[in-house]
């Protein structure tokens, strides 16, 4: 879209009723918009946290992109203060990044950008310590990298993450470490993590040790499981093991987002209160150590619910 | 009778060229003797609506949004040693193969002719047919992969039924200044609002101007009008529309969006119809005007 033009909109601006999304307006969760657009009708201020020793300030609540293309819908996510976007490269076969990248690209650095790598390998255990398979790691990763870079249509990612990682023996990979290493040195990204749904404990306990890793991506809500919204599917996780590393990340600066935070259920914080997703969220979010929760969305209806958690 | 009369119209413009029950998927893998000297490397594995997840993780949403039943997946290899991963996904009919299809092609393919509609890229080649989506993703790229691609596509689509082709009510889409191949079919959640289903769109380019076109189709005038009282209360109207599109219909609502810039619908009978683009008045009235000869 070209904006160098009066708009059918700019030229009756005078005009407007009301300014746009008068039902954030209504919620009082919208239009604090502001740190990112300042000046805009900036009222309040979206809760932020520090995302571990990235030093990134995150909005509490993340936008997960991945259960929508919408370029309008994505914008207004980012008018109501949320500053934190998660994607994927295999997300729409990486038109979900292309959408990203053209909402962005005019304000980019008020914007922190976390994408995931993925690493479609049919080897495991031994086989990935091989040289052939070492090349292709090196490869994916490289591949990957340069396509998210030109999809989100910048020179920079603020985290890219290994994805739906489950295995000890890729996230202690030396191709894999070498390669976050230099795509940090050359400012390509500013820091590396990993996304996981299983053995989650395990894999942090491994970066408890060694704190390579800067982020951690966790499926984390109150039940210490989830059902899927839409596949119906079951998973649960020893939530006290979960916890205790968790805390251990926290201590040793890992920024931690968790994700499937809805797919607990609705939830009430207090007995008077009907169950609800916000609630949900906000348990979630009671424990300092979340930086922020990456909330899958794709209408309104879910947005203005979810971002009352803003402020 | 009117009401009949647009429910046929609604089923013709929307209907789906294939529908069908869930069958076994396994089918479609071509046999050996078909492949050779082609071999499949790797045995065919199926996933369906509760394992998805497992086999493309966050990516699953997007594909159950657009109806997904299941997939059968395979790794073939020819005989320079080149493996690709093949995807049939069953979208359960035509119009979600399309509009998944639609939603995952980039700019930055070349279409090519294979099924109802295909693109290659450098090391993968994806195409939709019938109720099906096919993905074909080598591991490396080369002139002779990409003919290896081809022919394994052809392959396939020859075992799939027929072919057919964009969804009908992509007619009413004026053709003048459209962006070919850039038709989109939403299920749900068109233009972010949850009350608005099964929308489609389509880009336009002339000279500096790019807008879109979005059409909502109902099954009559009556929840045609219902949701879009719906959404002008979900959006923030200017009070006085330009004097240029007072014209093109009776309750013309015109909003300023962050993205799209200005956005304009109308409802016409059992449609609704919208133009979203940083553009001046006159050419959204022109635009409007080229589809008033198109909505019936």
């Amino acid at each position: 879209m070209k904006n160098n033009q009066k708009s059918v909109y700019e030229n009756c601006n005078n005009m407007i009723k009301k300014i746009t999304r008068k039902e954030f307006l209504q919620t009082g969760a919208g239009l604090a918009a502001l740190s990112i657009f300042p000046g805009a009708l900036a009222q309040a201020t979206p809760q932020y946290r520090v995302l571990g020793r990235t030093g990134l300030q995150v909005t509490t609540l993340g936008f997960g992109a991945t259960r929508t293309n919408d370029p309008s819908f994505i914008r207004t996510a980012l008018d109501s203060g949320i500053n934190f976007l998660d994607t994927g490269r295999i997300y729409a076969n990486g038109q979900n990044e292309v959408v990203i990248g053209n909402v962005i690209k005019e304000f980019r650095k008020k914007i922190i950008i976390q994408t995931k790598v993925t690493l479609e390998l049919r080897e495991n255990g031994e086989q990935l310590k091989t040289r052939p398979v070492a090349k292709k790691i090196q490869a994916m990763l490289e591949t990957s990298l340069q396509e998210s870079l030109e999809a989100l249509q910048t020179d920079y990612l603020d985290v890219l993450l290994l994805h739906n990682l489950t295995s000890l023996p890729l996230l202690q990979h030396e191709t894999v470490r070498s390669f976050f290493t230099e795509a940090k040195k050359s400012g390509k990204i500013r820091a590396c993590g990993f996304s996981s749904h299983e053995n989650q404990a395990e894999l942090l306990r491994t970066n408890n040790s060694d704190h390579f890793y800067d982020v951690v991506m966790v499926a984390y809500n109150h039940r210490g499981s989830y059902t899927h919204t839409q596949t119906g599917r079951f998973s649960e996780w020893d939530q006290q093991a979960l916890e205790t590393e968790l805390q251990t990340a926290a201590q040793n600066n890992i920024g931690i987002v968790a994700m499937k935070t809805c797919s607990g259920g609705p939830l009430s914080l207090s007995p008077d209160k009907t169950p609800s997703w916000f609630d949900a969220i906000q348990w979630v979010l009671q424990h300092s150590y979340i930086a922020s929760a990456a909330v899958a969305m794709a209408n309104m209806d879910e947005l203005k619910e979810n971002s009352r958690i803003l402020f | 009778m009117k009401f009949g009369l647009s429910l046929l119209l609604f089923i013709f413009l929307t209907c789906n060229l294939s529908m069908g029950t869930s069958q076994d998927i396994t089918g479609l893998v071509p046999a050996a003797a078909e492949l050779s000297p082609i071999i499949i490397s790797a045995a065919h594995q199926v996933y369906n609506r509760d394992n998805l997840w497992e086999y493309i993780n966050g990516a699953a949403p997007a594909y159950l949004h657009f109806g997904f039943q299941q997939v059968v997946t395979f790794v073939v290899m020819n005989p320079d040693s080149d493996e690709a991963v093949v995807d049939i996904y069953d979208m359960g009919d035509s119009l979600n193969a399309f509009g998944m299809y639609a939603q995952e092609k980039s700019a930055k393919g070349k279409p090519v002719t294979l099924g109802s509609g295909a693109v290659i890229y450098s090391n993968s080649l994806y195409f939709w047919q019938d109720r099906y989506y096919i993905k074909l993703i080598a591991y490396s790229s080369s002139p002779a992969i990409a003919s290896f691609l081809t022919r394994l596509g052809g392959l396939i689509s020859a075992r799939l039924p027929d072919r057919g082709s964009l969804p009908q009510i992509f007619t009413l889409f004026p053709l003048q200044e459209r962006v070919p191949g850039s038709e989109r079919y939403y299920p749900q959640d068109v233009l972010g609002q949850a009350f608005l289903n099964n929308g489609y769109s389509a880009e336009y380019a002339a000279g500096e101007d790019q807008y879109t076109i979005f059409i909502i189709p109902f099954t009559n005038g009556q929840d045609a009008g219902e949701k879009y009282a719906s959404l002008q209360n979900a959006k923030s109207p200017v009070e006085t529309v330009p004097e240029v599109l007072k014209n093109i219909g009776d309750a013309a609502f015109l909003y300023k969006d962050s993205y799209y810039g200005s956005v304009c619908f109308i409802q016409k009978n059992q449609f609704i119809t919208g133009v979203a683009g940083h553009i001046q008045a006159e050419k959204m009235q022109q635009i409007f005007a080229s589809l008033a000869q198109t909505i019936p």
